[in-house]
């Protein structure tokens, strides 16, 4: 019923409204929607027009004035952290942001979930882990340095931070601290698990970790602990984010950016980039991207990005291939060969961004919020579309 | 765990039907083997506890390279499971081993080799009559065993087989030449990926033979110092003449995948290989000993006061 209803809306058959000749490209006849539905709270402070569909930004009201410097959407709820501890929930439909006891006072800075449970890490080794409701738990990580990223690779969890620090934490709470060959000020890490064989459990398991001063390392997960070897690096810079981009390379203009399914966010710039196919470890190849020509037909432009803090690639979401955010309120949307940028008056920072299949969120200083989504997705025409409800 | 006894049986002996040869390896692997059960006693034999109570695998009689073994299943059922003889085989070089069984002519032997990696058993390979794998240095048991109703005698043979596609061969000088050509310098550290490749550069001490090679070009004589990390047991060998038309000069192994080796040396060009010692997971899909991963190689120059040329 679902998956007919939806070939139904892709093809653009039998539907009306404003919604589904505009949405027809981005909803795959595959696509059946598992997530909890955000109705955004608020009136919007952007729409980013693009020629298939328009993306909106609302400003949601938060319970907190702090800083916030990480956001997730899990199955249920979506939740963000930042300074003094502070957590923040809101479940689906239109239920209202609000503040949970946290145990602790360390700044948030990262999280991730594992089986749809989160883990946060941030200052000095702080490392929450959601046990149920709005109850949260501080483990001992076994480090005092600041984690400033954390990614789950099957049973495990790791994270990274200052002065080299790679924390591995297993299924049942232990945690192991592993060599990493540097001092450096890690900043992020992404799994890589690629499949090479018959078998389907055997794979090429590896942690990328990228940080300050051109920091990149690879490390193998087949052996206990990882092996952790350094890598030439694409840039001197500073290395801010490593993310998968194998579902947007079409949104990016360089060469061989077209291949490329691993993306390095630079303090000056992007550098990329890895091809499809290729094997852990990656070799990473200096790559000055570009947003190409857009359908105003001006030139392509080099996306020369310092005021940007976070790229976020959904995979397989019904969502803009990239989108980009960085400093007050500011950030830029990717779609194609289309580029729109948007600065919100009246924002600070923006810092994190996270989402699910129909909704984004965006989290920054102080305590702003920010729901994205593509207009229209926000109807209940969509819900029950995707859901066959009502 | 029970085995019944038998006498040696000359190799003119006709041999039985359907030998299954199993190898395994790893330091304890009877846990593993939780699927084993004891089995049924057939009538009128005469059985001998495999082992001590707890492990099969303490006598287990040793395979030597190169020298024809016999032994005999006779006696087993099909519902006695996995069990049949086992031997102990420590290969001392990383190498391709060629394990051979027979038996007589009117059946098919067959052969099942399995690897123990911790605490999982891997299936390395199965065959009727000649298997080849490439193995890393180590101890391995070899389980002989039947799954007909008719039983008795077989031989067992294993030796290095580095020729033909074995996975892990001699260097071949086509492969070769072209990466002496483009050896990358270790004037600084490098940082590169190794993949084993059949007929790639190989150590002297062993190894898997791989894509790595770098050059190294000393105006005076010095005291050479390299170190390197990987992420897989590695070996270096340092050579005066890439194509190893001269003798190697030194050759070392990591342990816990790190390494630090010093000689002195003459003004000259040498030639380091880098080489897995190792073999990864077979049905990984990667060529040769299915070896891949990430490495570090720094060479630290000392020059040595005048008059003490090495």
């Amino acid at each position: 019923m679902r998956t007919s209803v939806l070939c139904a809306l892709a093809l653009g058959v039998g539907c009306t409204g404003p919604v589904p000749a505009r949405l027809a490209p981005y909803f795959p006849p595959s696509v059946v929607y598992e997530g909890p539905y955000f109705v955004a709270r608020g009136k919007p402070v952007a729409t980013l027009e693009l020629s298939d569909y328009a993306y909106e930004l609302t400003l949601e009201a938060s319970p907190s004035a702090a800083d916030l410097h990480a956001v997730l959407v899990t199955g249920k709820f979506a939740f963000a952290f930042g300074d003094e501890g502070t957590i923040l929930v809101r479940a689906g439909g239109d239920s209202p942001w609000r503040a949970v006891v946290s145990p602790t006072e360390r700044r948030l800075w990262a999280v991730t979930k594992r089986a749809e449970k989160p883990f946060v890490v941030g200052e000095r080794g702080a490392w929450l882990k959601y046990e149920a409701e709005d109850r949260w738990t501080l483990e001992d990580s076994g480090t005092e340095h600041t984690l400033y990223a954390v990614i789950s690779a099957r049973e495990q969890t790791f994270a990274v931070g200052e002065h080299g620090t790679l924390v591995q934490r297993d299924e049942h709470g232990g945690f192991t601290q592993v060599p990493t060959r540097t001092e450096a000020t890690l900043r992020d890490l992404l799994y890589v698990e690629e499949h090479t064989g018959q078998n389907a459990g055997e794979s090429l398991r590896h942690l990328v970790l990228v940080g300050d001063a051109g920091t990149l390392i690879d490390c193998a997960l087949r052996v206990d602990p990882p092996a952790c070897i350094p890598r030439v690096s694409p840039s001197p810079e500073d290395l801010l984010q490593i993310v998968d981009v194998s579902a947007a390379p079409v949104a990016l203009h360089a060469p061989h950016a077209r291949q490329s399914s691993t993306l390095i966010l630079g303090a000056q710039g992007f550098t990329a980039g890895v091809s499809w196919g290729r094997l852990p470890p990656f070799d990473f190849v200096p790559t000055p991207l570009t947003l190409s020509a857009g359908p105003s037909g001006l030139p392509g432009t080099r996306l020369y990005v310092s005021r940007v803090r976070k790229l976020f690639a959904p995979q397989g979401a019904v969502q803009p291939p990239l989108l980009l955010i960085g400093e007050q309120g500011s950030g830029t949307l990717l779609m194609g060969e289309q580029h729109v940028p948007f600065a919100i008056a009246g924002l600070g920072d923006l810092h994190d961004v996270a989402g699910n299949d129909l909704t984004t969120y965006i989290v920054g200083a102080g305590g702003t919020i920010l729901h994205g989504a593509i207009r229209g997705a926000q109807s209940e025409m969509i819900h029950e579309v995707i859901y066959g409800a009502k | 765990m029970w085995r019944r006894a038998f006498p040696s049986t000359p190799l003119s002996a006709a041999y039985p039907s359907a030998l299954l040869l199993a190898l395994v390896v790893g330091t304890s692997p009877l846990a593993l083997f939780g699927a084993c059960r004891s089995p049924a006693l057939p009538p009128n034999t005469m059985v001998v506890p495999h082992s001590a109570p707890g492990d099969p695998f303490a006598q287990a009689r040793q395979l030597p390279l190169d020298k024809l073994v016999t032994g005999s299943t006779e006696g087993w059922e099909p519902s006695d499971g996995p069990g049949g003889d086992w031997w102990r085989f420590e290969a001392t070089l990383t190498s391709s081993y060629l394990f051979t069984i027979s038996g007589r002519a009117e059946h098919r032997p067959s052969i099942e080799l399995h690897a123990i990696t911790g605490n999982k058993r891997r299936t390395l390979g199965q065959t009727l009559d000649r298997l080849t794998l490439p193995l890393q240095a180590g101890v391995y048991y070899v389980n002989v065993d039947d799954n007909r109703v008719d039983r008795g005698p077989y031989a067992l043979h294993v030796t290095r087989f580095e020729y033909g596609d074995s996975a892990i061969r001699y260097e071949d000088v086509n492969l070769l030449e072209p990466m002496c050509e483009r050896a990358s310098s270790l004037r600084s550290a490098v940082f590169g990926t190794f993949q084993s490749l059949p007929g790639g550069a190989r150590t002297t001490c062993g190894g898997t033979g791989g894509n790595v090679v770098h050059v190294l070009e000393l105006a005076a004589p010095a005291r050479v110092t390299l170190r390197g990390a990987a992420q897989f047991e590695f070996s270096l060998d340092v050579r005066e003449s890439c194509l190893r038309d001269k003798q190697t000069l030194v050759c070392a192994k990591s342990r816990e995948r790190e390494l630090a080796v010093s000689t002195e040396l003459a003004a000259g060009r040498y030639f380091v290989v880098l080489d897995a010692e190792e073999v990864g997971s077979l049905d990984t899909g990667l060529p040769g000993a299915a070896v891949r991963g990430a490495y570090s190689l720094a060479a630290q120059v000392e020059p040595l006061a005048s008059g003490a040329a090495p």
